[in-house]
């Protein structure tokens, strides 16, 4: 595949014109050896075929085509963002080559490896991606997200560490995978003790809640000295925490516990409306009383005043003519208030005896009074 | 010419079976021993093409990776004899081809080695811990400690251990119902205060706004009685000054306004003849005039 994917490039890349001079011949050679009789061998029939020229040309054409295209097949294209390794007979001479169009001494002298280096790969852990990445449906992978917390609970832990291949040298030749070639079961396993080891640190809450950040920070850290220990030639690019859950058997507990804190701030809110309600109303009725009371000391001096003017007045007048005055007002205050009351009038011979005639009350109400009437 | 094609054909023939018998290379992720009839002559760590003799010699060869070797998971006591399972995992490498070869010969006899060495060497460790330091305290010492002794013993058969690492410290799968039920329990716990506290701040911030509710109401009361006794001191005062100006009339005057308060009220009054407003009624001279 690689053979004919450079060949091809070499095609372009040199002109058509020449890789029809060099497809002339084979088609040749093809010809000659199934064209003939069909039988044991082109050697043997070839010369019986071929009278003429075509037939020696042939023979002396195979080797240098052969060699041709065993030259050509070193051809190669490295792609911006690869490096590749070539190793001549298995053996790495530490150089990365770089984009480009390149040759190398062909297959069994000289193997190359191309391998991108700017590409993020992802790799997930506790659950799985099937079919495109993006809109892939994800199926978790219970056994693998489980793990034990620093208080001892249990919590079920989905991740993906983005990473790239830092050192194609290393990552193609210090690791031994149970893949051959480097597969992702390395990163795989040292991503797990790490973020197991993490995890294992923290208490459930900050699993679950704020301390997310500082687990995935804390894991990266880990698991890149881990990586970097093996010599791995993998930089850990991010590792993002997907899903954190308790496992699904106490979910509702937990659930519970977001909606105790729901009804924590509830009450909480509850208690603060009382207070907004209250205070306010309190302000407003002292403000109320204290203005009413100010109001009432308006009056009553208003009232003091007005009185202290009327009896200065009326003082006033009164001393202009004493003695009649009194006697006016004394008959006008009776006159006013005497017709309005029950009035019993009795003599002072008889007024200094009054006991005999109560119950007072009833008399009046009787209306039959001996020596008294009612002024009505 | 058909000689041509056989002799071309033999030459390579020849060629490759005497290169394949006098060279020989080595990958890059390659160490080899080579051996003569059995017996060891040297080790090659070096990658590329090597020579050795024809026929003789033999090449054996061995990774030059880190290899890895990956424990099954199984069940270990702790200190306080409660049942972890632990699945763990090392990553190796051959460092001494020759014992290597020699002790253990090829990679799947270097596992099974390598599985009793650190399992016993985890029991060891797990055992002496209590569970908290498994999975939360001493993890790290715990696994260095247990790459170390491993490290050790695996040097007999030229590997070097470079890394026993816990990937997973889980309950035994028959616990975990009672895990499931303490998580529900200090679950209830949690959720028990947060409502609980919630009432106490409730309660705290109401009782908060009675005490400012009340407080200032009464200082409202206060600070009106306090008006309201300024208001009538000030009446009091000016009323003073007014009746200090002649207190007979003023009694007289109020006294009269005290007998018009009795207008249309339910009183009886006995009154003696002799009151000067009936006086007339019997003498209507001696008394008129004053």
């Amino acid at each position: 595949m690689k053979v004919l994917r450079n060949i091809f490039a070499f095609q372009q890349n040199s002109g058509g014109s020449e890789f029809d001079e060099l497809m002339k011949p084979i088609k040749q050679i093809i010809n000659a050896l199934t064209g003939g009789s069909g039988g044991s061998g082109g050697s043997g029939s070839a010369p019986r075929q071929s009278k003429g020229g075509p037939s020696k040309k042939i023979i002396f054409l195979l080797p240098i085509v052969l060699i041709t295209v065993w030259l050509g097949s070193g051809v190669y294209v490295v792609n911006p963002g690869e490096v590749a390794i070539v190793r001549r007979f298995g053996a790495w001479d530490q150089q990365q080559i770089a984009e480009g169009l390149h040759w190398h001494v062909p297959t069994p002298v000289e193997q190359v490896d191309i391998i991108s280096i700017s590409r993020v790969r992802s790799m997930e852990l506790g659950f799985r991606t099937f079919g495109e990445t993006g809109n892939g449906q994800t199926s978790p992978d219970a056994q693998e997200a489980r793990m034990i917390t620093g208080d001892e609970n249990l919590v079920d832990v989905q991740l993906v560490v983005q990473y790239q291949i830092s050192n194609a040298g290393d990552f193609l030749f210090n690791v031994k995978d149970p893949g051959g070639t480097p597969d992702i079961t390395t990163l795989r396993d040292a991503t797990a003790s790490s973020l197991r080891q993490i995890v294992g640190k923290k208490p459930i809450d900050d699993v679950l809640t704020l301390g997310k950040e500082q687990v995935q920070i804390e894991t990266s850290l880990l698991l890149q000295s881990i990586l970097d220990e093996y010599g791995a030639g993998i930089r850990i690019v991010n590792v993002q925490l997907q899903d954190v859950q308790p496992p699904p058997e106490v979910q509702a507990a937990f659930k519970d516990v977001i909606s105790a804190r729901e009804d924590k701030e509830k009450f909480i809110n509850q208690g603060e409306a009382y207070k907004e309600d209250v205070v306010p109303r309190a302000r407003g009725q002292a403000q109320r009383d204290i203005q009413d009371a100010e109001a009432f000391k308006f009056e009553s001096i208003a009232a003091a005043n007005g009185e202290a003017a009327r009896f200065t007045s009326r003082l006033l007048e009164y001393n202009q003519a004493k003695d009649a005055t009194e006697r006016r007002l004394y008959i006008e205050a009776l006159e006013s208030v005497l017709p309005t009351i029950k009035v019993i009038v009795m003599d002072s011979a008889t007024s200094g005896n009054v006991l005999p005639f109560l119950p007072l009350q009833e008399i009046s109400k009787n209306e039959t009074s001996k020596s008294g009437g009612t002024l009505e | 010419m058909r000689k041509a094609v056989v002799f071309l054909v033999l030459f390579i023939a020849l060629g490759a079976f005497g290169a394949n018998q006098w060279l020989y290379t080595l990958d890059q992720t390659e160490q080899a021993i080579i051996t003569k009839l059995g017996e060891y002559q040297r080790t090659e760590t070096s990658s590329g093409l090597h020579v050795k003799q024809p026929f003789l010699e033999t090449v054996h060869r061995l990774e030059k990776r880190l290899l890895r070797f990956d424990a099954q998971p199984s069940e270990y006591l702790t200190g306080e004899k409660k049942a972890l399972v632990i699945d763990s995992y090392a990553r190796y490498r051959i460092i001494n081809a020759r014992t290597f070869f020699e002790v253990v010969r090829s990679e799947p006899a270097a596992r099974a080695r390598l599985d009793s060495i650190i399992s016993s060497e985890i029991r060891e460790e797990v055992a002496s811990h209590d569970q908290l330091d498994v999975i939360r305290d001493r993890r790290e010492e715990l696994m260095h400690d247990v790459t170390v002794r491993s490290n050790l013993k695996a040097a007999e058969f030229g590997i070097e251990v470079l890394d026993v690492r816990i990937v997973g410290a889980d309950f035994p799968a028959d616990v975990s119902v009672s895990v499931y039920e303490r998580m529900q329990s200090e679950r209830t716990r949690i959720a028990n205060r947060f409502r609980a506290e919630g009432v106490e701040s409730k309660d705290i911030i109401e009782a908060d706004a009675n005490l400012e509710q009340r407080s200032i109401l009464a200082e409202a009361e206060e600070q009106a009685a306090r008006t309201r006794g300024e208001g009538e001191a000030e009446a009091i005062r000016i009323l003073g000054d007014a009746i200090a100006e002649n207190p007979e009339f003023f009694s007289f005057v109020r006294t009269l306004d005290a007998y018009k308060n009795l207008k249309n009220s339910d009183t009886t009054l006995v009154l003696p003849l002799e009151t000067g407003f009936y006086k007339y009624i019997v003498n209507d001279k001696s008394s008129v005039q004053p």
